[in-house]
C-alpha cells in the first residue's frame, strides 16, 4: 500500500511536470522568435496559477490536517513579497537571499501568532489571522519610507541562476511551476510520512489522536508555520516575477480568495491545490470583464457557502468520497451476486 | 487643566464606541454559547444597520424616511439575514467539522460585504443622528463654583449609544432570566442534547439566537454610524473588535463581554489620544494586540485570571 502511494505521488508529479513543460509550446504555437524570450497573456495567467498553487497547498494542509482556517494568509504572502522587494531594491541583497529572509521572517511571525492561538481548542487562529492581515495591510499602506505606501516599490530585480535571468514570461512560467511542483511533492511526502499519519489522526479525531500520544498543539503550529512559509515563498516569487509590489494584492479579499481556493481544492488534499488555484484564477480573469462592482467578492461568498454546506470536506474530497462510496456499492452488489471480487 | 478635559472627552467617546463593541461581543456570546460557532459575519450585521439607515434617509436616493421608521426596518432586515444564516448553518450533515461551519460564516460575511459594496459603493457615507440637538457642554465648574472647570461637550448621539446599550443589557437580562424562550436558550447553551430531551426545539432556537444577535448588531450599527460614518467594509473591523471584547471578557461570559467591550473602546480612544499623530492610523491594531496578549496570558478572559487568584487565596 505504501509502495503504491509513493508510486502514485511520483506518477502524479511526473504527469504534472510533463503537462507544465508542454504548455508553453501549446500556447505559443506558431509564434516567431526564440521560445524563452516571449510574453503571452495566458502564460502570465498560468504563472499566477503556479504561485497560487503554492499558497493553496499550504491552506489545504492547514484546513485539512489542523482543522484551522487562516483568514490572513495574504499577509504572509505580502510579507514574503515585501521582504524580497525591500531587501533587493534598498540593499544590495541577492534575490535568492531575500527570498530566504522573507520565508524565515514569515515563519517566525507565524510561530508567534500560532503558539497562543493553537494551544487552545476552538478557532482563535482564524480571528487572530484576520486581525493580523488587516494590520499588515495597514502597515504596507502607511509605512511609506519603507514600503512605498500605496504606490509600492518598483524595479524589483528578477531571479537569476548564473547567467539565466528569469525575466520573460516563458522563463517565469518554468521557474514558478518548477517551484510549485517541488512544493507539491514535498507536501505529498509530508502527508504520506509518519508526521502525515499523525496529522490525519488529528483530522479524524483530536481526542483519539491525543490519547495515542500525538502532540496536537505542536503539530498544528508546525502545519501553520509551514503553510505561512509556503505563502512567503509564493510572495517572493510574485515580487520577482511581477517586478513590482503594492498593497492591494495582499488585502483581506486576497485572503478570502485563498480560502476559496483551499475549499475548492479540498481540505486535506495536496493535489487538489492546483485545481483550486486554477479555478479561482481563471474565474477572476473572467469576472474582471464584467461591469458589476464587487461581483468577484459576491461569487466567492456564494462558493464558500455552497461548497461547505453540500461538501464540507471541499470539492475534491467530496468527489473522492462519492467515488469511494460508488466503488464500495458496486463491490457489495457484486459480492451479493456471488461474482468473484 | 486642558488635559483633564481632553481625557474626559476621550473617555466619553471611548465609552460610546465601546458600547458598540460590547453589543457586538454580546452577539458573539449568544451565538457561540448556543452553537459553539464563532460567527464571522457578526460585524456585517452592524454594517447592515448602518448602511440601511443611510440608504433610507439620504437625499440622493430620494427616500428621506424618518429614523423611527428606518431603524426598525434596518433591524428587521438584519434579523432576517441572521435567521437565514442560522438556517444555512443547520443544513450541513451533523458530523460536519467546525471548520466548515466557520467557513460558511466567513462566506456569509464576504457575500454581505460584496453586496453592500456593489449596492452602495466604497466611500464613507453619512448617517443622520437620532436627535439633531446636542446637549450643552457639561461643565463641572458651572455646577460647583463660578467659572469654567473641565468643560466636556457631549454629542446627543453618544448618549443614545450608551443608553441603548444599557437598555439592551437590561432587556437581555430579563429575557434570559424571566422568559421561557430565554431560559430554553440558556438550556441549549448548557447542554444541547439535554435540552432536546426535555422537548426544546434546538434548531429553531438557534435560528432565533442568530436573529436576535443580528438585530442587536444592526441596532448598534444604526446608533454608532452617525458618529463614525458608515462604510461597506466597516463590518470586518467591528467584528474583529467585538470578538476581541468577547475573548477578553471570556468567550461565553455575558457580563465579561460588556465590561471588556467598553474597556476596549476606552483604551482605544485614550490610547489614540496619547500616541503621536503619525501613529494614529495604527489605532485599529490596538484591539488585535490586546486580543493576542489575552490569548497568550489568560485565554479564558481577564476575569478568569482574577477568579483564579481568588480561588487560590480561598
Amino acid at each position: 500500500m505504501r509502495w503504491f502511494t509513493a508510486q502514485r505521488t511520483f506518477l502524479a508529479a511526473l504527469l504534472g511536470v510533463l503537462l507544465a513543460a508542454a504548455l508553453p509550446f501549446v500556447l505559443l504555437h506558431g509564434s516567431a522568435g526564440p521560445l524563452l524570450e516571449q510574453n503571452n497573456y495566458w502564460l502570465g495567467v498560468f504563472t499566477f496559477i503556479a504561485i497560487y498553487t503554492i499558497l493553496a497547498v499550504g491552506l489545504n494542509l492547514l484546513m485539512g490536517y489542523a482543522g484551522q482556517a487562516s483568514l490572513g494568509h495574504a499577509a504572509f504572502y505580502g510579507i514574503g513579497a515585501y521582504t524580497s522587494a525591500i531587501l533587493t531594491t534598498r540593499t544590495a541583497c541577492s534575490p535568492w537571499l531575500a527570498m530566504l529572509c522573507g520565508i524565515v521572517l514569515t515563519g517566525v511571525v507565524a510561530l508567534l501568532i500560532g503558539m497562543p492561538c493553537l494551544r487552545l481548542r476552538g478557532h482563535y487562529l482564524a480571528m487572530a489571522t484576520l486581525g493580523f492581515g488587516w494590520i499588515v495591510f495597514i502597515v504596507m499602506r502607511q509605512w511609506e519610507p519603507i514600503t512605498g505606501g500605496s504606490s509600492g516599490i518598483e524595479n524589483v530585480p528578477s531571479l537569476a541562476i548564473g547567467g539565466l535571468v528569469f525575466d520573460h514570461d516563458v522563463k517565469c512560467f518554468y521557474l514558478t511551476w518548477a517551484l510549485a511542483l517541488l512544493v507539491l511533492v514535498i507536501s505529498a511526502n509530508i502527508v504520506n510520512s509518519r508526521v502525515g499519519r499523525a496529522f490525519r489522526a488529528v483530522h479524524g479525531s483530536e481526542t483519539a489522536a491525543a490519547a495515542l500520544g500525538v502532540p496536537i498543539a505542536r503539530f498544528k503550529v508546525q502545519v501553520f508555520v509551514l503553510s505561512s512559509m509556503y505563502a512567503a515563498l509564493a510572495g517572493s516569487l510574485y515580487a520577482h516575477v511581477v517586478k513590482y509590489v503594492n498593497p492591494s494584492p495582499f488585502d483581506f479579499h486576497a485572503s478570502v480568495s485563498l480560502v476559496v481556493m483551499g475549499c475548492i481544492g479540498g481540505m486535506a488534499s495536496v493535489w487538489g491545490a492546483p485545481l483550486g488555484a486554477a479555478t479561482i484564477t481563471l474565474l477572476k480573469e473572467r469576472l474582471q470583464l464584467l461591469p458589476w462592482r464587487d461581483i468577484d467578492v459576491i461569487i466567492y461568498g456564494l462558493i464558500l457557502i455552497v461548497v461547505m454546506v453540500f461538501l464540507p470536506g471541499g470539492l475534491v474530497s467530496g468527489v473522492q468520497v462519492a467515488v469511494t462510496r460508488l466503488r464500495r456499492q458496486r463491490r457489495t452488489a457484486a459480492a451479493r451476486e456471488g461474482a468473484p471480487l | 487643566m486642558g488635559w483633564i478635559s481632553n481625557t474626559l472627552q476621550s473617555l466619553i467617546s471611548g465609552i460610546a464606541v465601546g458600547s458598540t463593541y460590547a453589543i457586538v461581543a454580546l452577539g458573539f456570546t449568544i451565538i457561540f454559547s448556543s452553537t459553539e460557532v464563532v460567527n464571522f459575519a457578526q460585524g456585517e450585521f452592524v454594517m447592515i444597520g448602518a448602511m440601511i439607515s443611510y440608504w433610507l434617509t439620504y437625499d440622493d436616493f430620494g427616500l428621506r424616511w424618518p429614523l423611527y421608521v428606518v431603524v426598525p426596518i434596518a433591524v428587521a432586515v438584519s434579523a432576517v439575514v441572521g435567521l437565514l444564516l442560522g438556517w444555512v448553518l443547520m443544513r450541513p450533515r451533523k458530523d460536519a467539522s467546525p471548520i466548515s461551519l466557520i467557513i460558511i460564516t466567513v462566506g456569509a460575511s464576504v457575500l454581505l460585504q460584496g453586496i453592500a459594496g456593489n449596492q452602495w459603493g466604497k466611500d464613507a457615507v453619512p448617517v443622520p443622528p437620532f436627535t439633531a440637538v446636542d446637549p450643552p457642554p457639561l461643565d463641572l465648574g458651572a455646577i460647583f463654583h463660578n467659572g469654567s472647570l473641565f468643560p466636556v461637550s457631549v454629542q446627543s448621539q453618544q448618549l443614545w449609544v450608551m443608553g441603548l446599550m444599557v437598555l439592551l443589557v437590561i432587556g437581555l437580562t430579563l429575557f434570559f432570566n424571566k422568559t421561557m424562550v430565554g431560559k430554553a436558550l440558556r438550556a441549549v447553551a448548557v447542554n444541547k442534547h439535554g435540552a432536546r430531551l426535555v422537548g426544546i426545539n434546538v434548531s429553531r432556537l438557534v435560528m432565533g439566537a442568530f436573529a436576535l444577535s443580528a438585530a442587536m448588531g444592526a441596532l448598534a450599527g444604526a446608533a454608532i454610524a452617525p458618529i463614525s460614518t458608515g462604510n461597506y467594509a466597516m463590518g470586518a473591523m467591528m467584528g474583529l473588535k467585538g470578538f476581541a471584547a468577547a475573548i477578553v471578557g471570556g468567550l461565553g461570559n455575558f457580563t465579561g463581554s460588556i465590561v471588556a467591550g467598553v474597556l476596549l473602546g476606552v483604551l482605544e480612544t485614550c490610547g489614540a489620544g496619547f500616541l503621536p499623530p503619525e501613529f494614529a492610523q495604527y489605532k485599529d491594531a490596538f484591539a488585535f494586540i490586546i486580543l493576542l496578549l489575552v490569548l497568550f496570558i489568560s485565554p479564558n478572559g481577564i476575569f478568569a485570571l482574577w477568579r483564579r487568584k481568588k480561588a487560590v487565596r480561598a
